[in-house]
């Protein structure tokens, strides 16, 4: 058992420990990192304000989705490579997205836009064919009040079919060591703690030593006892 | 050229790069305390105890405000006088802010709010606009404006037909939730950062709260995460109830409102039964309109008398009517207070006129366009709207006209009623429709606008006025206007946040008035520098102040140049004042408040779409597939940016008629307050043809900025054609035999409904 978790923020290796395991992703950017990019629209997961890309390793192979942060709890983290809006670039260096969200005219208020960003990136890193229907689909969880869309669909157009690979998968790479992988987790606050089983066998003792635990896996319901 | 040119917004690349600071960003200031805001979970009723004890000794508290606390006034209401920031005894909706919890984390706030212990006694709760007609709850009297002798002219037309159209609300959502943060100043002044689209008012608020003048309060804002109206009045609760919280403290104070409380706590849209009674000729050209307006105003009066006022200015929309008689009632319920939202009242008297005409269109077989070209504004016509403005710039048919072409109009409803002779399931609709809405504030005297700019020795420019970014794209728009005056490059002027200390007295960024009032300011302060640089550099080469150029940055006269920042240092060591401050008011408007007569607009904003929808007879299920839009914008500042307008107000409008649907319990409880059940459109939700067009005659016939038109609300009601269509669809569904009211938001619940009140025929 190991008391921390491990992950990757933008292309570097974070360890943290004695977190409030009912922390969300979101709150630990804007509170704790200062990351202040990714916001807050309802905190139930429905607007998709807070959208990050969360990339994994999969048979050596990586996955990236889009996810909201709302309602996703820090320790869900461990293993994964977190990318944000900021860390995908900035003014002076923006990413192609970000660069054409603003040419197309695709923000307005902007406080949706660096979600739709990230689905965006998650779409690219998925490379399917740039069709209005696999856009839609990228975008449904994102809610935008101001634009009506078309400007958004202009940018995702125009993205160019080219993979996305993360620049910084050598990081998420490095991350999997012998003890973050084959060691379970724990972070705790005052009165939670948060269990990161990596196998069945941990899983189930684990589940023996504490019979009435929440189990927690995509956490859309769990995360709504806290945020509401 | 800086004007007339498609600028990106001047925030779009630090938006999409998440360095954008909305108010939550701004690094938080030393202990930091944080506000919950509890609400009345009653209609209607007396508090009979409160006993907040167990709420002020739990953990991280740092104090509990209730109305006993103000030193002030016990009131933020815009000039009503009826809006508590906290119940006093008394509660009159759900969601009523009662009292407030500051602690050391929202968390703990919201934690400790709970342990509330509440008597209420409750009272008889009027929800429903019929149940405050039963009960005559009004929040001011019924008004009356009257063209000519409709109820004769009715009574003597050929024809007559009469109707009723049951018209939703709607919830702003804008995705910035409401929140404010106070910080203490010097000698108890409040510094007040607010996402407020008024920031004067919360500026005026926030003294008469606190028993302060205005001088003491200071309110600023950098931008908004969209606004809609939603952010004109209702931001003081949250601006006011920090700010005393930085009194009772001595502490930073930060209130940010979850999701569901916002949706519970504050405003919305107006909703409105519409009854008419038209009488009619044999080609559809409408004799006498009688319309009764009826809107549920909430608890207080807060903007329901000029909102409602603008329903009874719309219900002409682009139509000459004859003779008119409208009543506007407006009903006071135990439910929350609706307010100001993109329309602001427009959109419900228009849609219930467009009813009419596709009404008359039907019994006479005919298609509703004709009847629409033959009742329009323009020559033959009295062009005498009911009010006693004269519309001089009748360009609606034009523009119906010409949309009719482009878009294919009568073939594709021909081709539509040839599918729908065979298609058993699916019906189509389509309709066309205008949209004429007036601009200016009805409120005369806020029809006004100040700026500031300080041009700084090195020729970089410092741009200020009293209008509000909330996405529309305002503050690129005047910094072109500036930039175009002194003939620079955009990026050497500095776009600055909102200030009451910076200019003073503003009006809200509303009535789609920003560009108009705020760019006309800007240029007022901007010429009287320009001025005194063409003085100076006059005088520095001998020649004629006519001789003077300003071009791509530099200053030509006599053979000779300058660049802009030479010259502005050369100006400055001669000590000539580069700073100014600019003013505008809107020429031409007089209106009279009592009788609603007179001139309350500057101009009109035109435009018309054309929709097509799709509905599943069965389930009620609709899409719209297609829709076409030709808008007026005047000379376009910046087409990029109107379109976004155009498109934007396009598909909220959409929402409001189709999927938005705000649901209300017996007992008055929103059951619609998050997006989990009140449901916007998403991507999903637009059209997979849409083609918008800015109009290319578009010129303000008025002296406006650079003769462009105000842009902001009127392509909302563009999406009246959504309606028309899915009624249009409506009908078809039992082949055109018979008509059935549907009402908004027309769901496919409403749908199905409709489709089957038809069948039951």
């Amino acid at each position: 058992m190991r008391d921390y978790i491990q992950f990757v923020l933008d292309g570097e290796i974070v360890t943290e420990s004695r977190l409030d395991p009912t922390m969300t992703v979101l709150q630990y950017l804007r509170e704790r990192r200062m990351k202040t990019g990714t916001k807050e629209g309802c905190a139930e997961g429905d607007c998709g304000a807070c959208t990050v890309v969360l990339d994994e390793l999969v048979d050596g192979k990586i996955r990236s989705r889009a996810v909201n942060t709302c309602i996703l709890f820090i320790g869900t983290l461990d293993g994964k490579e977190l990318r944000t809006v900021e860390g995908i670039g900035t003014p002076d260096t923006p990413n192609k997205i970000q660069e054409l969200v603003a040419d197309k005219h695709a923000s307005q208020c902007g406080f949706c836009t660096p979600g739709i960003v990230m689905s965006l990136v998650a779409l690219q890193t998925d490379d399917l064919p740039r069709t209005r229907d696999n856009i839609d689909e990228a975008l449904a969880g994102n809610l935008c009040r101001c634009t009506g869309y078309g400007p958004i669909i202009d940018a995702a157009m125009a993205m160019g079919g080219e993979a996305g690979i993360p620049d910084n998968a050598q990081a998420l790479k490095a991350l999997q060591h012998g003890e973050l992988v084959k060691l379970s987790a724990n972070i705790y606050g005052t009165d939670k703690r948060f269990f990161i089983p990596k196998t069945v066998i941990q899983l189930a003792k684990l589940l023996g030593e504490y019979p009435k635990t929440t189990l927690l896996a995509g956490g859309t319901d769990i995360g709504l006892w806290v945020t509401k | 050229m800086s004007v007339h040119k498609s600028v990106p917004h001047d925030s779009a690349l630090k938006q999409a790069c998440g360095t954008a600071q909305y108010l939550d960003d701004i690094p938080e200031p030393k202990a930091l305390l944080h506000m919950y805001i509890a609400m009345s979970s009653e209609a209607h009723a007396q508090i009979k105890s409160m006993d907040l004890s167990a709420v002020k000794n739990a953990r991280g508290v740092a104090c509990v405000l209730t109305a006993k606390d103000i030193p002030g006034h016990n009131d933020i209401s815009p000039f009503g006088g009826d809006d508590p920031l906290f119940a006093d005894g008394l509660v009159e909706y759900v969601g009523q802010p009662i009292f407030a919890v500051v602690a050391t984390t929202r968390e703990l706030a919201t934690r400790a709010a709970k342990l509330a212990k509440i008597d209420y006694a409750p009272l008889p709760a009027i929800i429903t606009i019929g149940q405050a007609r039963d009960a005559e709850l009004v929040i001011e009297p019924a008004k009356t404006m009257a063209k000519g002798d409709a109820p004769k002219a009715i009574k003597s037309a050929p024809h007559r037909i009469e109707g009723k159209l049951v018209i939703g609300g709607q919830d702003h959502f804008y995705l910035e939730g409401m929140i404010a943060m106070s910080l203490p100043m010097d000698d108890g002044d409040v510094h007040v950062y607010s996402s407020t689209q008024n920031p004067t008012e919360i500026q005026h608020v926030v003294a008469h709260v606190l028993g302060r003048t205005q001088k003491d309060v200071t309110v600023e804002v950098r931008r908004m995460g969209g606004a809609f109206g939603g952010k004109e009045t209702q931001p003081a609760i949250m601006a006011a109830a920090s700010a005393l919280a930085v009194v009772k403290t001595g502490q930073a104070v930060k209130c940010r409102l979850d999701r569901d409380d916002d949706m519970k706590m504050t405003g919305k849209r107006h909703d409105f039964i519409y009854c008419y009674e038209c009488g009619y000729d044999e080609t559809g050209r409408i004799m006498g309109l009688k319309v009764v307006l009826e809107s549920r105003c909430g608890r207080s009066k807060d903007l329901s008398g000029p909102i409602n006022d603008r329903a009874m200015f719309h219900t002409d929309n682009a139509y000459d009517l004859p003779t008119a008689h409208i009543t506007s009632h407006r009903y006071k319920t135990h439910t929350v207070s609706n307010t100001a939202f993109r329309g602001f009242g427009g959109p419900q008297g228009m849609l219930g006129i467009e009813k009419v005409i596709e009404d008359i269109a039907f019994s006479l077989n005919k298609d509703p366009l004709d009847v629409r070209l033959l009742n329009a504004y323009g020559e033959g016509q009295t062009n005498n709207t009911p009010y006693g403005q004269t519309v001089e710039d009748a360009v609606i048919k034009e523009i119906l006209e010409a949309l009719a072409q482009t878009s294919d109009y009568r073939k594709r409803r021909a081709e539509i009623r040839s599918f729908n002779k065979t298609s058993k399931i699916l019906r189509k609709g389509i309709a066309i429709t205008p949209v004429k809405f007036g601009i200016s504030f009805t409120k005369t005297h806020l029809n006004q606008a100040g700026a500031l700019i300080h041009v700084y020795a090195d020729g970089s420019v410092h741009l200020n006025h009293g209008g509000t970014e909330m996405g529309q794209g305002l503050f690129i728009k005047v910094a072109q206007v500036v930039a175009e005056e002194f003939k620079i490059p955009l990026a050497q002027i500095k776009i600055s946040a909102t200030r009451t200390d910076k200019v003073p007295n503003t009006s809200a960024t509303a009535a789609s008035s920003g560009t108009d009032l705020n760019g006309m300011a800007a240029l007022n302060a901007a010429r009287k520098i320009k001025l005194r640089l063409i003085a100076h550099a006059a005088k520095k080469w001998g020649c004629a102040e006519t001789e003077i150029q300003f071009e791509g940055g530099h200053i030509y006269g006599t053979g000779q140049s300058i660049s802009f920042a030479d010259l502005t240092l050369s100006a400055y060591e001669a000590r000539i004042q580069l700073s100014a401050t600019g003013f505008y008011k809107t020429p031409k408007i007089r209106y009279n408040p009592a009788t609603l007569m007179g001139n309350p607009f500057y101009y009109f904003a035109y435009g018309a779409a054309v929709s097509e929808v799709i509905i599943d007879t069965l389930t009620g299920e609709n899409k719209t597939t297609r829709v076409d839009i030709l808008h007026d914008c005047g000379k376009s500042l910046n087409p990029a940016i109107d379109l976004g307008q155009i498109e934007g107000g396009f598909i909220q409008g959409m929402g409001w008629l189709t999927c938005e649907e705000l649901v209300y319990g017996t007992d008055g409880h929103l059951k619609t307050h998050a997006p989990s059940t009140y449901k916007i459109p998403t991507i999903g939700d637009r059209p997979k043809i849409m083609n918008i067009a800015i109009w290319d005659k578009g010129r303000n016939r008025e002296a406006t900025i650079y003769r462009s038109k105000a842009v902001g609300e009127p392509p909302f009601m563009l999406a009246n054609s959504v309606h028309c269509a899915l009624a249009d669809a409506v009908c078809a569904a039992r082949d055109y035999k018979s008509r059935a009211a549907l009402n908004t938001p027309a769901t496919p619940e409403e749908i199905l409904r409709a489709v089957m009140s038809i069948s039951n025929v």
